[in-house]
């Protein structure tokens, strides 16, 4: 229904109009078949046995070897026998607790400068539009030295207060999403009796759930694909980012043969596209960014 | 409490509950923000004793100017790369974006497709993508076997792939990050377009509005304080951008693959596995760090400032 609408509004274009639409369209084409070829070409080697990836990495798989899939959980190993199933558990948690405590400390900060007045406030938004444009370059040492010294280093208990940076992006994007909610509402809250605690709960948080969401899922992708944090901080805990980078080795994925290999790339990517795919629309109409005034 | 009688007594009784929300951030941002700047700073001005000392900052600063032999020198290398990935990957990219994600969210058929075709990329993450384009850069590769069908000279040195050549290795992700940072798959500038209502499309055209005036003169407008933030967000990268070298190069920096951004990285990943026995490495990741930060801060309040003359914030 739509493509017909799409169709009987290009045919009352101008051709010139036409023309450029026809060009931009196969400008589009060209670059799906570059974002598509390279995933194509992972997924066909993980269908292949390692003599046929051997014969040709870029024929078609005649064998089509589910098997890989279950091969991945014995055959994908780091150095210290760390198999498949204890990466993806690190990827999980870390990645989990990284999202809580930064959405929950952002959440706060957002919120508190969306909603209220208050002495202070105009410069702590000062201060978050700083940290976004002003950038301090090399403070990694320091900061790793600060960690290393507190104890924070391959210590899950405590690294999360690291991360839980409330003046950051995701602030910054919260904070638009809140101002957004009309006062009205928790003003008619506030004469019904609801305290403060109740109008966070159970009104402002509902409204501003799909930016939440949206946020939820692009970090996710991020922080699932974080290798930095295991080579960093957590080399005790290699998630799979960092096993893959690590795995990617020829030297370490030649036992397990090239097949596995791909198929290990395959596995990794699953969750960050699925995830985003089932949310696209939600997290375009959730995230924006605009205006650096206060 | 004087400067307290301008807020209303409602806004007085929220304080403590504001005090609340804030306590946790605001400490964690003393600490691993304000404490993390000062101690690097400091540490840009002391001997691995502690003790102030500008040896570490003139080890950075002849590093710069080594034989005055710009070309051949690997800090100022790293930077002139970093600028040149800036220009290519984030100003050339965004502008091109500006005019690929209006066609894409306003006028293409299938545009839920394409976009989410668009942002596989960076959905995979950056190990996986690198990993796999660097079988594809390999000698035997498609890509490079293109390369060579169009024209490249077949040499030895190509014989371990794009990225295994002096000559290929940087241009070849530089063109890389163009195709991928082109296509129109960036979400905050597509949100900016969905967000302008069809109402506004709809009047301009009764009023005669061809469709290349209407780009340029309704839609872009619209969505330019996305735009203008978005370059303001990026200036922060003039000195930094980086195109995954640590990934491509497998954290070896070699053949042309370098940045200020690998170069610091690689010195942390040192830091991190020696658990920062070497101290002088402290010192020098902050003074490197500090000359950056001295000469990025100007780029981006001058960058800021044209940005903000160039249009105004349009309301809708």
């Amino acid at each position: 229904m739509q493509l017909k609408k799409q169709l009987i509004k290009f045919k009352n274009k101008s051709l010139g109009v036409k023309i450029v639409l026809v060009l931009f369209f196969l400008f589009f084409a060209v670059e799906v078949f570059c974002h598509l070829f390279p995933m194509f070409f992972a997924i066909n080697n993980s269908l292949k046995t390692a003599e046929e990836i051997y014969e040709s990495k870029l024929a078609l798989t005649t064998t089509w070897n589910f098997r890989n899939y279950i091969d991945v959980f014995d055959k994908f190993k780091i150095q210290g026998g760390i198999y498949f199933e204890t990466m993806l558990w690190n990827s999980i948690w870390i990645t989990m607790l990284y999202l809580f405590s930064n959405l929950m400390s952002s959440m706060l900060v957002a919120y508190a400068l969306a909603r209220f007045n208050f002495p202070g406030r105009k410069f702590l938004f000062g201060f978050m539009i700083f940290i976004q444009v002003i950038p301090i370059i090399g403070a990694g040492a320091a900061s790793w030295k600060l960690k290393y010294a507190l104890g924070m280093i391959n210590n899950p208990a405590t690294i999360w207060i690291s991360w839980a940076a409330g003046f950051d992006y995701s602030a910054f994007i919260l904070y638009g999403t809140f101002s957004s909610i009309s006062k009205s509402y928790t003003e008619s809250a506030k004469i019904d009796g609801a305290g403060n605690f109740r109008i966070l709960g159970k009104i402002i948080l509902p409204m501003a759930f799909p930016a939440i969401v949206a946020l939820f899922v692009t970090n996710f992708v991020g922080q699932w694909n974080n290798y930095e944090v295991s080579q960093l901080v957590l080399n005790k805990f290699p998630n799979l980012a960092y096993g893959l980078y690590i795995f990617q080795m020829p030297a370490i994925w030649s036992n397990a043969g090239e097949n596995i290999f791909y198929t290990v790339l395959v596995v990794s990517m699953i969750p960050g596209i699925v995830l985003y795919l089932s949310m696209q629309k939600l997290i375009i109409k959730n995230i924006s960014v605009g205006g650096l005034k206060g | 409490m004087k400067f307290l009688s301008k807020y209303s007594k409602m806004e007085r009784r929220d304080f403590p509950f504001i005090a609340l929300l804030l306590a946790f951030p605001i400490a964690q941002v003393l600490i691993f923000f304000f404490y993390v700047n000062a101690s690097s700073f400091l540490l840009a001005f002391q001997d691995v004793t502690g003790k102030f000392s500008l040896d570490t900052l003139k080890l950075v600063f002849e590093g710069f100017i080594r034989n005055n032999d710009f070309q051949n020198n690997p800090l100022f290398t790293m930077l002139w790369h970093s600028v040149v990935i800036w220009i290519c990957s984030n100003v050339v990219c965004t502008l091109v974006n500006v005019f690929t994600c209006y066609m894409l969210t306003k006028h293409m058929v299938g545009s839920t497709f394409f976009r989410a075709v668009f942002a596989i990329p960076g959905l995979v993450g950056v190990v996986v993508f690198s990993t796999i384009m660097k079988q594809l850069y390999g000698y035997s590769g498609p890509i490079t076997q293109m390369a060579l069908k169009m024209g490249l000279s077949d040499n030895a040195v190509l014989r371990g792939g794009l990225l295994a050549s002096d000559s290929t290795a940087f241009q070849t992700l530089i063109i890389q990050s163009i195709v991928y940072g082109i296509a129109g798959g960036n979400m905050i500038v597509a949100g900016a377009y969905m967000r302008i209502p069809n109402e506004i499309f709809e009047s301009s055209k009764l009023d005669g509005c061809g469709f290349f005036r209407e780009t340029f003169q309704i839609a872009v407008p619209c969505a330019w304080s996305t735009i203008s933030t978005m370059l303001v967000f990026s200036l922060c990268h003039f000195f930094t951008a980086d195109l995954s070298f640590y990934m491509y190069s497998n954290g070896l920096g070699n053949h042309n693959m370098t940045s200020v951004t690998f170069a610091l990285y690689k010195l942390q990943v040192t830091i991190s596995e020696t658990s920062g026995a070497n101290e002088i490495l402290y010192n020098y990741v902050s003074a490197l760090g500090i000359c950056i930060t001295a000469i990025t801060i100007p780029v981006v309040i001058f960058g800021r400032k044209i940005l903000s003359k160039m249009g105004e914030d349009v309301q809708f």
